[in-house]
């Protein structure tokens, strides 16, 4: 996945300034840069795929809306990141409100990542429901977390960045939350 | 802690995490280690791919903007009523969820606990310099923060009653600093460089 911390080329600033003018070519040129590693992150938060594609067009609508108000102090990839993990943010709250059992997901959009092996293939696909069930139910903010580490595959310097958090905090909630998600999953197996 | 257990836990962990860190884990959630296979395993599962996005996704999108500049169109934006109808439904499942939280976040001692050990009533009280909020987290409620309320006198106060036990814990100010209840003293370390007290009940 890319980097939230890679350093933007002179073309991008040019794009996103033309943007800021309403140049919608540039704004195509921004999105054809950006799309593919942004709907990665969105894909592995809600592991959905006609949702995260979803997200991903959201994510760009709103950024085309408010690009007049990005200054530069960030990265613009930043700010793209930051735009769609507010938007996981609301989903996955919406999603705790709703209670849905992670066992509902469709069995096609947990498959189909997996490697070869039709039974690799099954017992990945129920790990990886296990695992991201128990990650709803986890308090928000060691969930969010454990998925942009584990999920998104951050540095800790990166989630330092993005939650606005000291170092020590970060290991801190890494370490709090993988308690809970082992207690997490630990209740769901005696619960099946 | 074995040198195989060590490599066990630093595969879930990473390399950012030192050795005495890891050690600190362990101690504190012995548990951890007996899973950390387990976890490493299921957590790298997500990372094997991602379906591509459909090949028009850009066309579509550059379709779906708005045919004025982005400026005007916020404004605009602001009073056509299908926008009012979506910051009317957002405002309103917002308002529920906050209640629902408010409901979700009311201290309750763990049922098995409170038949099986005698709660005792603990007030907390801090007056932190400068914080709009504060929480109270550790290892009584299995450090998922329980808000104060803010006293006329400016400081953060709650009482829960807690099982008799020893617990660690700290404040939360404004959901991002950790620091520990200094009117209580009896601090221990937390193992990432920062100190939680000490409550024995």
């Amino acid at each position: 996945l890319k980097t939230i911390l890679e350093p933007e080329t002179a073309a991008e600033w040019e794009w996103v300034r033309l943007c800021q003018k309403g140049d919608r070519e540039a704004f195509a040129a921004l999105v054809d840069l950006h799309k593919s590693w942004i709907h990665a992150h969105l894909y592995r938060w809600v592991q959905q795929r006609e949702l995260a594609e979803d997200m991903t067009q959201e994510v760009f609508l709103r950024a085309f809306a408010r690009i007049k108000k990005f200054r530069g102090e960030a990265k613009f990839s930043t700010w793209l990141f930051q735009i769609a993990l507010n938007m996981a943010r609301d989903h996955w709250r919406s999603a705790e409100r709703r209670k849905s059992d992670p066992r509902s997901m469709e069995e096609g959009e947990l498959a189909d990542t997996a490697t070869p092996s039709a039974e690799t293939q099954l017992g990945e696909g129920q790990s990886r429901r296990r695992v991201f069930g128990a990650l709803q139910g986890l308090p928000e903010i060691y969930r969010e977390t454990l998925m942009l580490r584990y999920y998104s595959e951050l540095s800790l310097d990166e989630i330092c960045q993005i939650q606005g958090q000291g170092l020590s905090n970060v290991k801190m909630r890494i370490a709090r939350g993988l308690g809970h998600l082992r207690k997490k999953m630990e209740e769901q197996k005696d619960e099946s | 802690m074995n040198p195989e257990e060590l490599k066990t836990l630093r595969a879930l962990l990473g390399e950012d995490f030192s050795l005495k860190e890891i050690e600190e884990m362990a101690q504190q959630d012995p548990g951890l280690l007996s899973s950390a296979s387990v976890l490493s395993e299921a957590l790298r599962i997500p990372k094997a791919g991602t379906p591509p996005l459909s090949p028009n996704f850009t066309a579509k999108l550059l379709g779906a903007l708005p045919m004025r500049s982005p400026w005007l169109r916020g404004w605009e934006g602001l009073f056509n009523w299908k926008s009012l109808s979506w910051v009317g439904a957002a405002a309103a499942f917002f308002g529920l969820a906050y209640l629902g939280y408010q409901l979700i976040q009311a201290p309750e001692p763990p049922i098995a606990q409170v038949q099986e050990q005698k709660l005792q009533k603990v007030h907390f009280r801090t007056h932190p310099a400068q914080a709009q909020s504060v929480s109270v987290a550790g290892d009584f409620n299995q450090w998922v923060p329980w808000p104060l309320t803010k006293q006329a006198d400016g400081s953060f106060a709650g009482e829960w009653e807690i099982p008799e036990g020893s617990y660690a814990y700290s404040y939360l100010l404004d959901g991002n600093r950790w620091v520990p209840d200094e009117a209580r003293g009896n601090t221990i370390e937390d193992g990432f460089g920062k100190k939680n007290t000490l409550l024995n009940l």
